[in-house]
């Protein structure tokens, strides 16, 4: 079914249209508030707290955006408010990134990289959770530049820089435990 | 983009057999804890406020020139609108030496009053 049908149905109340979003994209919520909460209850948590507040929120969506990027901004939010609640949300600073020495890895070498996926795991897990979440939209979700300046209400520019810096602290962190190991 | 992190190799996680419903179930007891009657009803209250001051706001805005405008204007004589009979007894009152009450006859005073 159309995307806006479905969306005319549920801004009417029809809890089938809700059915029908929930078996397209209740997958990539959860994925998406799992990289946030890195816990698997709090982000089953997320995806129905997002999906109990679609009928009333979708009533103010303008549908300027596509329903996939205004779903990753409910649960972005849901999952930063749900952090900042418990005082999480200080793993890592904004500033410490920017510390980090660019290009510390050459392009070549990023390109054959064989990371386990449970340091995969540690290495995301290193990022503050907004930059975690828009890591992972960009490269597991393939969401691009302006869906996530959308999604996190930034300039283009300031997510590239972002994505730019995650991405080498992961790279980082992967190589130097290769390294060690 | 050869930049990008690969994540294939991390696990997909899918929805627990039971969230769906358990999402049903929410919703069910949010629709049960507030009916939709009252919202609306105070919704409409909210609209109605407004466009209540708006629409008198306006009339009033039109009225009030229209009302004094009359005033003004509608200064008539007795002399031009009163016919001849009840002037004449008008000015005849209390000029008498009777005693008894001195009336106007009837039908003059009703086809005056009527005419006004």
């Amino acid at each position: 079914m159309d995307e806006k049908v479905i969306l005319q149905h549920l801004m009417e109340g029809s809890r089938e249209a809700l059915a029908i979003i929930w078996q397209e994209h209740s997958a990539n919520v959860l994925n998406l508030a799992f990289r946030m909460m890195k816990d698997r209850d709090q982000a089953e948590d997320i995806l129905m707290d997002v999906f109990v507040q679609v009928p009333k929120a979708i009533q103010g969506f303008r549908g300027q955006s596509a329903l996939n990027t205004w779903l990753y901004r409910l649960t972005v939010n849901a999952c930063l408010m749900k952090l900042r609640a418990e005082k999480r949300h200080s793993e890592l600073e904004e500033e410490n990134l920017d510390t980090i020495i660019e290009e510390v890895l050459g392009k070549d070498e990023s390109r054959d990289e064989n990371f386990d996926a449970e340091l995969l795991e540690k290495g995301l897990g290193q990022l503050p959770a907004e930059t975690r979440s828009m890591l992972w939209l960009k490269d597991a979700e393939d969401l691009n530049v302006k869906d996530l300046a959308e999604i996190y209400g930034m300039p283009d520019g300031t997510i590239k820089a972002r994505l730019s810096r995650a991405r080498h602290l992961v790279r980082n962190y992967l190589k130097e435990r290769k390294d060690h190991g | 983009m050869a930049n990008k992190i690969d994540f294939s190799k991390l696990e997909r996680l899918t929805p627990r057999a039971d969230s769906w419903a358990k999402v049903c179930a929410r919703l069910d007891a949010a629709a049960k804890a507030t009916p939709v009657g009252k919202i609306i009803s105070i919704k409409a209250w909210y609209s109605a406020i407004p466009i209540a001051a708006s629409i008198a706001l306006v009339s009033l805005t039109v009225l009030l020139p229209a009302l004094s405008h009359t005033s003004a204007t509608e200064t008539i004589s007795i002399n031009s609108s009163a016919p001849s009979e009840v002037m004449s007894w008008y000015s005849s009152l209390g000029n008498s030496t009777s005693d008894d009450f001195e009336t106007l006859e009837e039908t003059v005073g009703f086809s005056y009053l009527i005419k006004e």
